[in-house]
């Protein structure tokens, strides 16, 4: 728990999110898969998904409190 | 002309101004109450306001437009692109709902000049805003405009079309204010997101089913549904400038960075940044699809065409009086942003010229009438521009708007966070960057300067670096005649 209340934890997190949905290791492939959608709606999917979770630990337990300035 | 299609949407406009009466009985004559709700606004309320105010006409025909000619691909770019700019509510969002509280901003250009202690900077700023925010509101009424003339087929011209939106709008800004915009939001996202579905449902169900749709474009269009698109138009630097110019262009909305002043509380900021990463997961995939699958029924549309690929899709598989639903759906989108730029650029030119230069004593309830006056100035305005299309410089702040707003973003993060920042650093940024882009705009500049990036990432680059090193120098110029003033006064 101490780690999601690391400031350089949450940079490397949201910076490796932001450096995946580059996808440069996998840019030209394309195959339909589930419900016929492509590979690259997939792959959106899912890392939407792990930003809406990131976002949420990040509110729970980094971003906490009503500070004032 | 479908009465039952007309019928609903008279509907829609009639709730939206019974909910402005609703917001006017609750509302208490001042200009806090007028421009930021009093600072109420919860969390839910604050979420759908943030997002239908973000999402403009251009999420419905805009994406789907776009991928039609580009694929699938623009699905990432826009929904993730768009949910990680999320991030900026814990970094810009919070800070400025802090700083509001504290100091009682309304407008963003006060937090700007304040900090700074410059009426100059505040004012470069907010001419800024101003001047990449008016042509935008004119486009909202054009769409209007269109689409009411597309749902009478014709029987309502444009200009009428343009007009009645306009009004509608007007009238419920008017009496009620941001309360009445963020109360209103809140139909307009929920309207935005069931007409969406709705439409992916009624489409796909024409195409033989969802899954045989998808399957079509792969084999048909192979090009549309990978990551580097039709044509080709999705390279990496192509990503990366997507996603820096959402990062840094979406929060300088001023009508979004006035809603951080309005929020209840940083519980209401933090629940609206949770809840972008699933609103743009879904909403945004329904455009997108509809304007690929468009190519399998559609497919040598050219020129701007592409741009109704997704009310003619509707019309081809859906009764005619879905049409107008689906036409509510987009009414929303548009509505909601128009509605928050007015309402923002009144609370500006009240503010930060008429109380700051004309009228210093004018009290709370004597900006609020202003700022009422203002609000029917500036719709008008906007009408005025809508109607008579000055094309070239209208179009042309149209298409930079984006950029033109991004360049602010290292100013409002100096602002936030970084004390040796000066005034003439984020001046000079200011017009370093804006500079610049005219420069690409114009082609005075090369393309190859850009490194195959949008000019959004070399702007950006310009801008931060003079507000640095402008900063640096000026700072030490401060620092070293605040010594030799103390050293005069010690001896």
């Amino acid at each position: 728990m101490e780690l999601l209340k690391s400031k350089w934890f949450w940079i490397a997190a949201f910076g490796l999110l932001f450096v995946a949905s580059l996808d440069l290791w996998a840019w030209d492939w394309t195959e339909p898969s589930v419900f016929g959608l492509p590979y690259v709606i997939i792959y959106i999917v899912v890392l939407e998904t792990i930003l809406f979770v990131l976002f949420v630990a990040f509110a729970r337990y980094y971003w906490t409190g009503e500070g004032d300035e | 002309m479908n009465l039952l299609s007309v019928g609903l949407f008279a509907l829609y406009l009639s709730s939206l101004l019974a909910i402005g009466a609703y917001a006017w009985r609750r509302s208490k004559r001042t200009s806090e109450d007028y421009f930021v709700a009093s600072r109420s606004i919860g969390p839910v309320v604050l979420f759908l306001s943030l997002a239908a105010t973000n999402f403009s006409a251009f999420t419905f025909f805009g994406f789907a437009g776009a991928a039609y000619k580009f694929g699938l691909a623009y699905y990432g770019i826009m929904a993730f692109g768009t949910g990680f700019m999320a991030l900026s509510f814990y970094f810009i969002g919070k800070k400025v709902w802090q700083l509001g509280k504290k100091h009682g901003y309304i407008t963003p250009p006060e937090l700007i000049g304040d900090r700074f202690k410059s009426d100059t900077l505040r004012t470069l700023f907010l001419v800024v805003m101003i001047v990449f925010t008016l042509p935008y509101l004119a486009t909202q009424a054009i769409g209007g405009g269109i689409a009411i003339n597309q749902l009478t087929e014709g029987e309502v011209s444009y200009e009428l079309g343009a007009v009645v939106v306009t009004v509608v709008i007007l009238l419920y800004v008017t009496i009620g204010g941001m309360r009445a915009d963020a109360y209103t939001d809140v139909l307009q996202g929920a309207l935005m997101i069931v007409t969406m579905l709705a439409a992916v449902g009624i489409v796909s169900s024409g195409l033989g089913g969802f899954t045989n749709a998808n399957e079509r474009l792969a084999t048909e269009w192979p090009d549309l549904i990978s990551r580097p698109g039709g044509g080709n138009f999705f390279t990496p630097q192509i990503w990366i400038s997507y996603m820096v110019l959402w990062i840094m262009c979406d929060p300088m909305f001023p009508h979004l960075f006035q809603r951080f002043y309005a929020a209840r509380d940083e519980k209401s900021i933090r629940f609206s940044m949770v809840m972008y990463a699933p609103i743009t997961a879904i909403l945004f995939l329904c455009p997108v699809l509809i304007g690929a699958w468009g190519r399998l029924e559609f497919p040598g549309l050219i020129g701007k065409e592409p741009d109704n690929i997704l009310p003619m899709m509707v019309d081809t598989f859906a009764p005619a009086w879905v049409l107008g639903i689906m036409l509510s759906g987009a009414f929303a989108a548009l509505m909601s942003t128009a509605d928050s730029q007015l309402l923002v650029m009144s609370s500006m030119l009240t503010r930060d010229v008429y109380k700051k230069w004309l009228k210093k004593d004018a009290s709370q309830k004597h900006e609020f009438v202003v700022g009422k006056l203002l609000v029917v100035v500036l719709a008008l305005l906007g009408l005025g521009l809508a109607l008579t299309s000055v094309e070239t410089l209208f179009e042309t702040l149209t298409k930079t708007t984006f950029t033109g707003l991004a360049v602010l973003f290292p100013t409002v993060i100096a602002a936030l966070y970084w004390k040796r920042a000066t005034k003439w650093g984020c001046m000079a940024s200011i017009a370093a960057g804006e500079l610049t882009y005219a420069g690409f705009y114009y082609e005075i500049l090369g393309g190859n300067l850009t490194y195959g990036f949008l000019p959004v990432v070399p702007v950006v680059l310009v801008a931060t670096a003079a507000l640095v090193l402008v900063s640096l120098v000026t700072s030490r110029t401060t620092a070293v005649k605040r010594v030799a003033s103390d050293d005069v006064s010690a001896s």
